[in-house]
């Protein structure tokens, strides 16, 4: 994995201070309000009259996986890059990389990055899970699908940067957008695609009598769902960066490019 | 053309062949489908074949809906060795709304090839509609069903059970609301359980041993009786069997002989509608407890002693030989001498009273609570800050440098486990408690108290919650208040020497509660002596467990106590002026403080139980005239154990005693014990064996 030179990049950039940091520091602060709003008000006496467990970890797991999503999309348009890393065109065109292994690069260092961000709230989340008392295994698969989730995202981010190109308002619309289109109207519609209802289903009330979370479909169906879009425009972000080489007349200026290839 | 038709014949004979060759596939791939599915069936038809289940429901196949009933379920095994669980379900709630709840009363099972086995349960059919279903399972398969309609079997009146050979009381049979049904079980079928004999109103003994019952089985019977059975236990020639150690200790006193009675004492004892031609045999009586109820001279014919709540008679004549067998006044005598209480409303009646639960007022004051808001703000603080200043320092230097990288992973790498820690094992374990709060009220002259028990499990993580206890034995049922508002939820039962409950509802942040009752051991004898100063106490405890925090509630006064030990005897004059607080009707439930070390807060699951107790009785609890009582706490007779011994275990257990006082210049008789009437013999047992083990096991724990 660390042959690859875009791989070795987010990994040297998790270390150096950044945006990207500071932007995920804030999305952090978000999942501790987060957190300290949903810590159970009343004492488990309480609870058990109401018969509703405290809900912390699902709004935890909630908030993680938008962050994640929010981030990768915004990793993937390129309005926030970790420090000392270059952009996916960059890539493509400036170096003498094959784009299938660009292209696998970029989605393991995405994968990197996600496990990065998911290691940050890991106090957090293991805070709401002491009280809220839900099962390891459905925290595990609400957290994979919040990285698989952030796959799609990013895809989906550099799709609207290679489609986009440099309009930076275009560009940041249009992200924000994908982002609001996903999550609300299509989670609306499709209840199997969305990730809040995915995660309530594993971790709020929803779980009721069920033996174990392990035992329900959707998980699976969200992965796939997930993973099958993520395959489509993975493939879509290929077709573009192939298009971009041919359609290329003169050699890039890729400063810094050969540098961090040399590097890795 | 010639080719093209040539051609067309061809692919017509091709086609024709491509048909045949599918068809032949076709009925190929059906064969062996066939022979996959008889593979895949075999093992189950083969199994159906190997375990029989045989169920009797009630006594004699009759039980009377809404009651406790015992369940024999025989099953027999044709093939190999069988290790496996027996299950028996019964469905209750209500159908028409739609509120149906199945409690699965399971045991483990093992069974020898060609071997059979009896096992016995108690059971609650609530009513007729829904059947019981006994299924066997081994490894996850289910290898034999039976399904018992149960609509063939009731009956809607009181069981009168007798144990007898020959005897015949069918004129005790009485179809009318309230009414009899005599009944004839086999004494190997008694119930296991003492509360398998709710349906019954006495039991009659006539020519039989109860030594061929098991130890549970008479245990059983004593415990059924110390709660307010009715035994009665007629006498004949063969007396021998009155002097086994198990009637022995039942009855109020032992026959020493026989002694022959002429006619003319006879018929003016019983009636002169008595047609006697000949003298008759009847048991000679040596000392004995209790009363006579009947006499011929200096003769007894029908004594009656009082254990606990109950009471045993003992009819020193043949209730069925001459010439009782044939006299039309044998009805009037025996419901004259049995006296049954008037019918009561079925176990889990709707229209009993409903109260509330104390579990929530005990959960309320002993469970751990959530880690502060103030904590999490302390350690969210602490961690984002971190990371700030982390982001945020200059790095200067090689060595800083090159530590750089790690600061990334190593913040939420050592955060993570400590936020594991501090908010999970160390301030708010995860996983299941079990919460119980009992009410102790030794039956006088018994070696046996009354439970009643409130008993709760819940957990703070998803999962099974498998409760496994020991101590009591309770019957265990839904609560009523959850059953009428169709709140109940399933429940497991296991029986048997492991017994648990658990919940198949695995919702965590979910009080399952359950209610229960039982007799258990707890020999606590006491006596207060109304002396010109004040009362003097003698209390002996037997109970095998400390008492804290007693008081003595006597004649608008209450006297603290303190603990007495296991095992103790205190013999302690209090005077009213020194050691009394002047207590009221509404007032005397102040002495149930807690004891020490214990919160204020736990005055409210103990007082809910005891004013749950009084309102049931339709009384305030406070002792009326000449009567004292005794309340203090002890420890929870159901105890957790076995995979569950480490579950935290909220409990009170609260022991309340009501006694009759003495005249102070009484002598010091134990409150209860009947006196001992003179008589020519001697008593020399009054406990059987298996009872003064139950009770030295209880003192010895």
């Amino acid at each position: 994995m660390r042959s690859n030179p875009l791989v070795t990049e987010v990994l040297v950039g998790l270390t150096g201070r950044g945006k990207a940091q500071l932007d995920y520091l804030g999305l952090l602060l978000l999942q501790a309000v987060v957190l300290f709003l949903w810590w159970p008000k009343s004492g488990v006496a309480q609870m058990l009259e109401s018969q509703y467990g405290p809900r912390t970890l699902a709004a935890v797991v909630m908030a993680v996986g938008v962050a994640m999503a929010y981030l990768a999309l915004r990793a993937g348009a390129e309005e926030t890059l970790l420090p000392g890393q270059h952009g996916l065109r960059d890539w493509a065109l400036a170096t003498p990389l094959g784009l299938g292994r660009v292209l696998r690069g970029y989605l393991l260092g995405q994968l990197v990055h996600s496990l990065h961000l998911l290691a940050l709230s890991s106090p957090l989340l293991l805070m709401a899970f002491t009280v809220s008392g839900g099962e390891w295994a459905a925290l595990g698969w609400c957290m994979a699908a919040a990285l698989v989730q952030a796959l799609f995202y990013r895809l989906c981010g550099a799709i609207t940067h290679l489609a986009i190109g440099q309009h930076r308002a275009e560009s940041f619309f249009t992200v924000r957008a994908i982002l609001l289109l996903v999550y609300v109207p299509v989670g609306w519609l499709a209840p199997v695609t969305s990730h809040l209802v995915f995660t309530y289903r594993a971790l709020g009330e929803g779980v009721a009598a069920q033996p174990a979370f392990a035992a329900a479909p959707d998980r699976v169906v969200f992965l796939a769902a997930y993973a099958g879009l993520s395959v489509l425009a993975a493939l879509a972000v290929h077709r573009l960066l192939l298009r971009e080489q041919r359609g290329t007349a003169g050699p890039h200026d890729g400063a810094g490019v050969d540098e961090a290839v040399v590097a890795g | 053309m010639f080719a093209n038709g040539d051609m067309v014949i061809w692919q017509g004979r091709c086609g024709r062949h491509r048909a045949c060759s599918v068809h032949s596939r076709l009925r190929r791939l059906a064969d062996v489908l066939l022979l996959l599915a008889l593979l895949c069936a075999l093992p189950r038809a083969m199994a159906g074949d190997v375990v029989d289940i045989a169920a009797m429901v009630g006594f004699t196949d009759t039980f009377q809906p809404g009651r406790w009933t015992p369940l024999s379920v025989t099953v027999t095994n044709h093939g190999g060795d069988l290790s496996g669980e027996l299950e028996v379900q019964v469905t209750g709630g209500d159908a028409l709304r739609g509120q149906l709840f199945v409690t699965s009363h399971r045991r483990e099972l093992e069974l020898h090839r060609d071997s059979r086995k009896t096992l016995q349960f108690t059971v609650f059919p609530q009513e007729l509609s829904h059947p019981l279903v006994i299924r066997v399972r081994s490894g996850g398969r289910e290898l034999a069903r039976a399904v018992v309609d149960l609509r063939t079997r009731f009956a809607a009146e009181r069981l009168l059970l007798v144990l007898s050979r020959d005897a015949d009381l069918d004129y005790l049979n009485d179809g009318a609301a309230g009414g009899l049904r005599v009944l004839y079980p086999h004494p190997e079928l008694l119930p296991a359980h003492w509360r398998g004999y709710d349906a019954v109103a006495a039991i009659v003994v006539h020519g039989v041993s109860l030594e061929r019952l098991s130890a549970s089985q008479f245990d059983a019977l004593h415990k059924w009786i110390a709660q307010g059975g009715i035994l009665a236990v007629s006498g004949g020639p063969d007396y021998a069997l009155l002097r086994s150690p198990r009637l022995g200790a039942l009855l109020p006193g032992v026959p020493v002989g026989m002694t022959r009675m002429d006619a003319g004492a006879l018929q003016s004892a019983f009636s002169a509608s008595l047609d006697v031609s000949r003298p008759v045999h009847v048991n000679r009586l040596g000392a004995f407890r209790g009363r006579a109820r009947l006499r011929a001279g200096a003769v007894e014919l029908i004594v009656e002693r009082t254990l606990g709540l109950g009471r045993v008679l003992y009819l020193t004549f043949d209730v069925a030989g001459y010439p009782f067998d044939r006299w039309n006044g044998m009805r009037e005598l025996w419901l004259d001498s049995l006296r049954l209480p008037p019918p009561t409303t079925a176990s889990l009646s709707a229209a009993k009273p409903v109260f509330e639960s104390p579990l929530p007022a005990l959960i309320r004051a002993e469970s751990t609570n959530f880690p502060s808001h103030a904590t999490v703000l302390f350690f969210l603080a602490l961690y984002l800050g971190l990371l700030l200043a982390g982001y945020r320092l200059p790095v200067r230097g090689k060595r800083s440098r090159r530590l750089a990288p790690l600061w990334s992973w190593a913040a939420p790498v050592l955060f993570a486990p400590a936020a594991w820690l501090l908010f999970g094992p160390a301030a708010f374990p995860r996983g299941a408690t079990a919460v119980a709060v009992a009410v102790i009220e030794p039956l006088p002259d018994s070696i046996y108290a009354r439970l009643a028990l409130d008993l709760g499990v819940y957990a703070n993580r998803s999962g099974a919650l498998r409760l496994e206890y020991r101590g009591a034995e309770p019957a265990l049922y839904p609560p009523r208040l959850a059953q009428r508002e169709g709140n109940v939820g399933d429940w497991v039962f296991g029986e048997g020497p492991r017994r648990f409950v658990e919940p198949r509802d695995r919702r965590r942040y979910v009080l399952h509660a359950l209610e229960g009752e039982d007799v258990i051991a707890f020999h606590l004898v006491a006596s207060v002596h109304n002396d010109a100063m004040g009362p003097r106490l003698v209390l002996d405890n037997a109970s095998g467990r400390p008492l804290e925090g007693l008081w003595l509630v006597f004649d608008g006064y209450a006297y603290e106590l303190g603990s007495i030990a296991a095992g103790a005897r205190v013999e302690r004059g209090l005077s009213r002026r020194t050691h009394g607080v002047e207590v009221g009707e509404a007032s005397w439930r102040r002495v149930l403080r807690p004891p020490p070390g214990i919160s204020v807060q736990m005055l409210a699951p103990t007082r809910i139980v005891l004013e749950r107790r009084s309102q049931v009785a339709g009384k305030s609890g406070y002792p009326g005239p000449g009567h004292a009582l005794l309340v203090g706490y002890s420890a929870s007779p159901l105890q957790p154990a076995g995979a569950s011994a480490g579950w935290p275990h909220r409990e009170r257990a609260l022991v309340a005693f009501q006694v009759a006082a003495l005249p102070g210049d009484a002598a010091a008789g134990e409150t209860g014990t009947g006196p001992l009437a003179a008589g020519n013999g001697i008593l020399e047992r009054t406990e059987s064996p298996r009872v003064r083990d139950a009770a030295g096991a209880a003192t010895a724990r």
